[in-house]
C-alpha cells in the first residue's frame, strides 16, 4: 500500500475514526490489527518474516529478562557461601547463556534480511568469481524488512543490556515491529518511546488532527509535487550513462540532491503525521540536512534515527570493546595520536561500511559509505588546520558569505557521493563523476538537453518553485517550528493552510493515470 | 461558544471557496472536446434532445459517421439518434442503451457489431471520449466498471480533476471558450460528417482470432436481453467497410447469434451493390469510413429497411418533430456548406 | 525576513526568465542529440531484406523507404478521433507498417503477403513445415514465435505449410 494512493488514504480514513471511538483499552488492538492489514496488503511472505522476527525477539527478550532475574537471586544466594571467584563464574555462566541466545537471534534475523536483500547479489558475485551457478533469487523485499529489523533489534540490545525491562506481552511487542506509518521507509524507532507510546491510551484532539493533517499534506506536497516530478529527470539521466556526461551530471547531482530531500522528507513528514494522528510521537529523522556545514554535521541532521542507530548499537560498543581496547594498548608504540585513533577509525569506517551495505547490496553502496567515512575521518585530520585558517582569517570565516560557501561545498560533496547511488556499477559512477572535468558539454545541457530529459519547461518551473517554497520554510523555520506559528494563528488560517496544501497537489501533483504511482526511494533500502 | 461559532462558520467558508476554486480549475483542465477530438462530445449531446426517437443507432465509428438522421426523418419520417462514439465498446454501447432507456423507449435499437473484435478495455482515451460526456447514474457507473484499464480508478471519473490536472500547462483557447459552456452541437442528432473523398486501394493483412471474444458475445446478449425485456426490436448490423476487415468467421457467429436469439443481422458489406456503395467514391479514408455520399446512400437503404420491417410511424407533419427537424436540416445544410468551402 | 523574500522573488523571476527564453541556440555548430532517440533496430538476425536494403523492427521508416524503390500503395490505417495512426506501404510481395514513435516514424511491423518473396532467414508462404522448421530449427523450438532483441519474427503455420510471416515488435517482459 503506496502512501500516494487512494487505498493508503481510504485506509487512513477508517483506521483514524475506529481508533478513537473504540474503548480505549482495545485501542492498542485495533492498531495491531490495522498493522496487519497494511503487512498483509503488501504480501503474506512479508508478514510471515515480520512474525519470525516478532516471536523471536520476543522470546529472546523474556529469556534475557528472566535470566537476570535468575542471576541476580542466584548470585544473592551465592554472596554468603561462595567465593567471588565463583560468584563471577557464575555470572559469566549467565552472560554466555544471554550472549549465546542474543546471537542465534541476531544471526536469524539479519539473516532473514540478508537473505533476502543480498542473497541474489551474492549468488550473483559467486558466479562471476567462480564461475558457479548463480544462485538465490531476486526475492522482492519485504516491505520495511531494513528499518523494522534494525528497530527490533535495537530493542533487543537495550533489553540484552539490562537498559530497558523486556515487554511481557508479545502483541504489544508485534505492535512495536509492525506499526504501519513506520514500515514505509522509517524511522528506526526505539521501543522505550514509541513502542511504549502505542500501547497507550489516546484521545481524540481536534487541534492535534488538524496540525497532523498539515504534516501530512505537507510531506504529500514534497513527494507528489517536487520528487515525483525530479525523478523522472533523474531517472532518464541514471539510465543512460553513455549518453549523458559532463555538464548533465552536475544536473543530475543536483536534480536528485533536491529529489531525494523532498522523496524521504516527505515521505517522513506523512509518518510523522500519521503517528501523530493516533496520538503517538515519532522520532524526528531530520534536522534541516542541507543547511550543514561539513559532512559529519549532514550525517548528524539526515537520516538522524539510522546514525543513531549505528552510534548506539555498534559504534560504541565497538569502541570501548576488548579487541579494540587491546588494539589501541599494542598500538601505543607508534605514539600516543595513532593509539587513540586507531580504534575511532576501525569502528568509524567498519560503521560507514555497514551503513552503505544497509542501503543495498550493490558494490556501489559499499563504497559509498566508505567514502563518507574517509571524508568524515579526513575532515577530522584536517581540524588543526580549519582552527588555524579560523584564526587566521576571522572575519571571513565567521561571514555568511563563508557559511554559505561551507553548506554549498557540503551539498556539493555530498552529491558528488550520491551519484554511486545512480548507477549500477562504481566504475560508470566514477566515470560520470569525472567526465565533469573532461566533457565540456555545457551548450547541449542548455540548448534543449535538460528538456529532453522527460519535464516540460512547466515542470521545470514548478519543481523550482517546490525547491523554493521549501528552502524558504527551512530558513523560516530556524525560528521556530511552522505549524506551531500556522496553529498559532488560529483553526481558520490552519484549515486555509492545509486547503492551500491539497489543491496545490491536487492540481500540480504528479499522479493519477499516465504517472507511475511511484515508491519512496528510502523504501528500496 | 459564539467564537466556537465564528471557527465553523470560518471554516465552512474555506472549504466552500475551496470547493468552488477546485470545481473551476477543474472545468477548466477537462476536455472541451469541441473544436478537437469532437468525438468526445458525442455523448454528452444526447441529453440536449427534446423530442423521442424511434430508432436509436448504437455503436462505433461505423454508425456515427454512416447514418443521417436528417435523411431517415426528411425521406421517411423516423425519428432517430446515434449514441455512437470513437472506438465504443460493447459495453460502451450496453452502458449508452441502458441510460438512455431511462428516458425514453425506442422502437427499434440498432447495433453495429465491428467493436465486438474487443472483449477488453483498449484505451483509456477512448473511455473517456465515450464516458466524460455520459450522464451520472446506475448505467454510468456500470460502464465505468467494465471498461476500466488496469491504470486507471473510479475516482477519477467522480473527479476529473484527478485524471486531468496535468493539462494545465497545456490549456488551450477552446478550454478558456468553453469553461463553463457546452457550445453548440457539434453531431447532427449523433452523425458527425465527412465530405472528402480519399477512394479504397489495398489494405493491410492482419492477424485476427476466428473467434470473437465470449465477453463481448456476453455483453451483447445482455443487450439484445435488455431490449427483449422493453419490447424493443434490436437489429444488428455490419456496415459498410473495407478495412478493419469483417472477417467470415465472425459473420458466421454472429448470424448463429442473430438466428438463436430471432434478431435480425445485416451484413451491409455484402449489400454494397444494392446500396449503391462505392468505395472509390463514397470514402473519405481508403474503406475504413463513409464519406456523406455513402452515409446519404446507406441511410436511404437502410432507412427503407426499418420502415418496411418495423412500421415505424411517419412522423413528419408533427409539429414538435418538424421544428426539431428543420432546425437540423438547416445545420446539415450549413455543415454540408462548411465542409465544401473549408474542405475536410 | 524581508531580505529573504526579496531574494526568493528575484529567483522567482530568473525561473521565469529562464522559462520563457528561447532554448534554441544561435549557434548554428552547437546541435544537441537526444540521446534518447534509437538509432536503428536491435533485431539481430531477425532481419528483412529487399532489393539488396536490410531493414527491420524499429529503423527509421523514412531511411528504409528511401533505400528502397517505390512503394506499390500507401493505407492510413486511422484510429477513431485520434491521430498519429499506422501507416502501410505496401511493395511486391511484401507491406511494411510504420508509427510515429518519440516523434520519429519507425517500422513496426513487416508482412510477407505472397510466395513471391523469400526471407533472408529461407522461409516463404507455402513452405512446407518441415522444410521451414528445418531452415529455421529455432523457430518451430519457440512455438514459431521467435525473439531476437526488440524484433518477433512470427510464422503461422496451416495445412502442413506456412501461411503467414510476420516480423513485429517483441513484447516486453515486465
Amino acid at each position: 500500500m503506496l502512501f500516494p494512493s487512494w487505498a493508503f488514504l481510504l485506509f487512513l480514513a477508517v483506521l483514524v475514526p475506529v481508533y478513537f471511538l473504540v474503548p480505549k483499552r482495545i485501542q492498542w488492538i485495533v492498531l495491531l490489527l490495522a498493522n496487519a492489514v497494511f503487512v498483509c496488503f503488501a504480501g503474506v511472505l512479508g508478514a510471515v518474516f515480520l512474525v519470525v522476527t516478532v516471536i523471536t525477539v520476543y522470546a529472546a527478550t523474556r529469556m534475557f529478562d528472566a535470566s537476570f532475574a535468575r542471576q541476580k537471586e542466584t548470585l544473592a544466594a551465592m554472596k554468603a557461601t561462595h567465593t567471588k571467584e565463583e560468584r563471577k563464574s557464575m555470572r559469566l555462566r549467565f552472560e554466555k547463556r544471554r550472549r549465546i541466545v542474543l546471537v542465534l537471534t541476531l544471526v536469524l534475523n539479519f539473516g532473514i534480511l540478508f537473505a533476502l536483500k543480498y542473497g541474489a547479489a551474492i549468488g550473483r558475485i559467486s558466479a562471476n568469481l567462480f564461475g558457479t551457478e548463480a544462485f538465490g533469487q531476486e526475492l522482492a523485499l519485504t516491505m520495511g524488512i531494513s528499518f523494522y529489523t534494525f528497530s527490533t533489534v535495537g530493542y533487543l540490545f537495550d533489553v540484552y543490556r539490562e537498559s530497558i525491562p523486556a515487554e511481557k506481552n508479545p502483541f504489544r511487542l508485534a505492535l512495536f515491529t509492525s506499526f504501519f506509518p513506520l514500515l514505509v521507509q522509517g524511522p528506526i524507532t526505539r521501543f522505550e518511546t514509541v513502542g511504549r507510546e502505542l500501547s497507550k491510551p489516546h484521545s481524540f484532539d481536534g487541534r492535534r488532527f488538524l496540525s497532523a493533517s498539515l504534516r501530512i499534506a505537507w510531506g504529500y506536497w514534497k513527494k507528489l509535487i517536487v520528487a515525483d516530478r525530479l525523478l523522472v529527470a533523474v531517472r532518464t539521466l541514471c539510465a543512460k550513462p553513455d549518453a549523458y556526461r559532463g555538464g548533465f551530471i552536475l544536473v543530475e547531482m543536483l536534480l536528485y540532491a533536491a529529489c531525494l530531500y523532498a522523496d524521504f522528507t516527505g515521505g517522513i513528514d506523512i509518518t510523522i503525521g500519521v503517528g501523530e494522528m493516533l496520538g503517538v510521537t515519532v522520532e524526528e529523522n531530520f534536522f534541516r540536512p542541507y543547511f550543514s556545514k561539513n559532512i559529519a554535521e549532514y550525517w548528524r541532521r539526515w537520516h538522524i534515527t539510522l546514525g543513531e542507530w549505528f552510534k548506539r548499537y555498534v559504534y560504541y560498543p565497538l569502541s570501548v570493546s576488548k579487541p579494540m581496547r587491546d588494539l589501541s594498548k599494542n598500538t601505543r608504540r607508534f605514539g600516543a595520536g595513532v593509539s587513540r585513533r586507531v580504534p575511532v577509525y576501525l569502528a568509524t569506517i567498519l560503521v560507514w561500511a555497514l551503513t552503505g551495505i544497509w542501503h543495498g547490496s550493490n558494490l556501489t553502496f559499499l563504497v559509498w559509505g566508505l567514502l563518507n567515512g574517509i571524508v568524515i575521518l579526513l575532515s577530522e585530520e584536517l581540524k588543526p588546520l580549519y582552527a588555524r585558517f579560523h584564526v587566521r582569517f576571522p572575519k571571513l570565516t565567521e561571514s555568511t558569505f563563508y557559511r554559505g560557501f561551507t553548506v554549498i561545498r557540503t551539498v556539493l560533496l555530498l552529491s558528488s557521493l550520491r551519484i554511486l547511488d545512480c548507477y549500477d556499477s562504481v566504475g560508470k559512477a566514477f566515470s560520470a563523476f569525472f567526465s565533469m572535468f573532461t566533457t565540456w558539454n555545457w551548450g547541449a545541457v542548455v540548448n534543449g538537453g535538460i528538456q529532453s530529459l522527460g519535464l516540460s519547461c512547466t515542470d521545470y518551473a514548478i519543481a523550482f518553485l517546490g525547491v523554493l517554497a521549501m528552502f524558504t520554510l527551512s530558513m523560516v523555520q530556524r525560528k521556530g517550528a511552522i505549524r506551531k506559528r500556522i496553529m498559532k494563528r488560529g483553526t481558520v488560517f490552519s484549515v486555509c493552510v492545509l486547503l492551500v496544501l491539497i489543491g496545490t497537489i491536487l492540481i500540480f501533483g504528479r499522479y493519477g493515470f499516465g504517472f507511475d504511482a511511484s515508491q519512496f526511494i528510502y523504501n528500496r533500502f | 461558544m459564539k467564537r466556537k461559532g465564528f471557527t465553523v462558520i470560518g471554516i465552512l467558508l474555506c472549504c466552500i471557496v475551496f470547493s468552488g476554486a477546485l470545481y473551476a480549475v477543474s472545468r477548466l483542465v477537462v476536455p472541451k472536446y469541441h473544436d478537437t477530438l469532437i468525438e468526445g462530445h458525442l455523448s454528452g449531446e444526447y441529453y440536449r434532445e427534446t423530442t423521442d426517437h424511434d430508432v436509436l443507432f448504437i455503436g462505433d465509428c461505423e454508425v456515427f459517421e454512416h447514418f443521417s438522421p436528417v435523411i431517415l426523418y426528411n425521406e421517411y419520417g423516423v425519428t432517430s439518434y446515434i449514441r455512437g462514439g470513437a472506438q465504443q465498446l460493447v459495453w460502451h454501447s450496453y452502458g449508452f442503451l441502458e441510460d438512455a432507456l431511462k428516458t425514453e423507449t425506442p422502437k427499434v435499437v440498432v447495433y453495429n457489431v465491428l467493436a465486438l473484435k474487443y472483449g477488453e478495455p483498449q484505451s483509456e482515451a477512448y473511455n473517456r471520449l465515450a464516458l466524460d460526456g455520459m450522464r451520472w447514474g446506475k448505467a454510468k457507473i456500470g460502464t465505468i466498471r467494465a471498461g476500466m484499464t488496469e491504470d486507471e480508478d473510479f475516482m477519477s471519473y467522480v473527479f476529473p480533476l484527478l485524471r486531468y490536472h496535468d493539462r494545465i500547462d497545456k490549456l488551450t483557447k477552446e478550454d478558456v471558450r468553453y469553461w463553463f459552456s457546452d457550445g453548440d452541437p457539434v453531431s447532427l442528432k449523433g452523425y458527425v460528417m465527412h465530405a472528402g473523398v480519399d477512394p479504397a486501394t489495398e489494405v493491410p493483412q492482419e492477424r485476427y482470432d476466428p473467434k470473437l471474444p465470449e465477453s463481448s458475445m456476453a455483453w451483447l446478449s445482455k443487450m439484445a436481453d435488455l431490449c427483449e425485456a422493453h419490447g424493443i426490436a434490436l437489429v444488428l448490423i455490419k456496415s459498410p467497410s473495407i478495412y478493419p476487415v469483417w472477417h467470415a468467421e465472425w459473420d458466421a457467429e454472429i448470424e448463429a447469434f442473430a438466428k438463436s436469439r430471432g434478431l435480425r443481422y445485416d451484413n451491409m458489406i455484402a449489400e454494397n451493390d444494392a446500396i449503391g456503395i462505392d468505395m472509390q467514391t463514397d470514402t473519405y479514408d481508403q474503406g475504413q469510413h463513409l464519406n456523406l455520399n455513402g452515409a446519404e446512400k446507406l441511410t436511404r437503404w437502410f432507412g427503407a429497411v426499418l420502415k418496411n420491417e418495423y412500421g415505424l410511424t411517419d412522423h413528419r407533419g408533427e409539429a414538435a418533430y418538424d421544428a426539431d427537424y428543420a432546425e437540423l436540416t438547416e445545420r446539415c445544410e450549413r455543415e454540408k456548406l462548411r465542409l465544401q468551402t473549408e474542405g475536410n | 525576513m524581508k531580505r529573504t523574500a526579496i531574494l526568493m522573488l528575484a529567483l522567482l523571476l530568473l525561473a521565469a526568465i529562464g522559462c520563457g527564453s528561447n532554448v534554441q541556440t544561435d549557434d548554428p555548430n552547437v546541435v544537441f542529440v537526444d540521446p534518447n532517440a534509437v538509432h536503428g533496430g536491435e533485431y539481430g538476425a531477425l532481419y528483412f531484406e529487399s532489393n539488396g536494403v536490410q531493414f527491420g523492427i524499429y529503423d527509421e521508416t523514412e531511411a528504409v523507404l528511401t533505400a528502397l524503390p517505390a512503394y506499390r500503395s500507401t493505407f492510413t490505417g486511422k484510429s477513431c478521433a485520434f491521430e498519429g495512426e499506422d501507416v502501410s506501404y505496401f511493395y511486391a510481395g511484401f507491406a511494411i507498417t510504420s508509427n510515429v514513435i518519440d516523434g520519429v516514424g519507425r517500422i513496426t511491423g513487416i508482412t510477407v503477403s505472397d510466395d513471391t518473396v523469400k526471407t533472408p532467414q529461407g522461409l516463404y508462404i507455402g513452405m512446407p513445415e518441415e522444410d521451414a522448421a528445418a531452415a529455421f530449427p529455432a523457430l518451430r523450438d519457440a512455438d514459431w514465435n521467435l525473439v531476437d532483441g526488440t524484433a518477433m519474427l512470427t510464422v503461422v503455420i496451416a495445412d502442413g505449410a506456412v501461411k503467414e510471416i510476420v516480423y513485429s515488435p517483441a513484447i516486453a517482459e515486465d
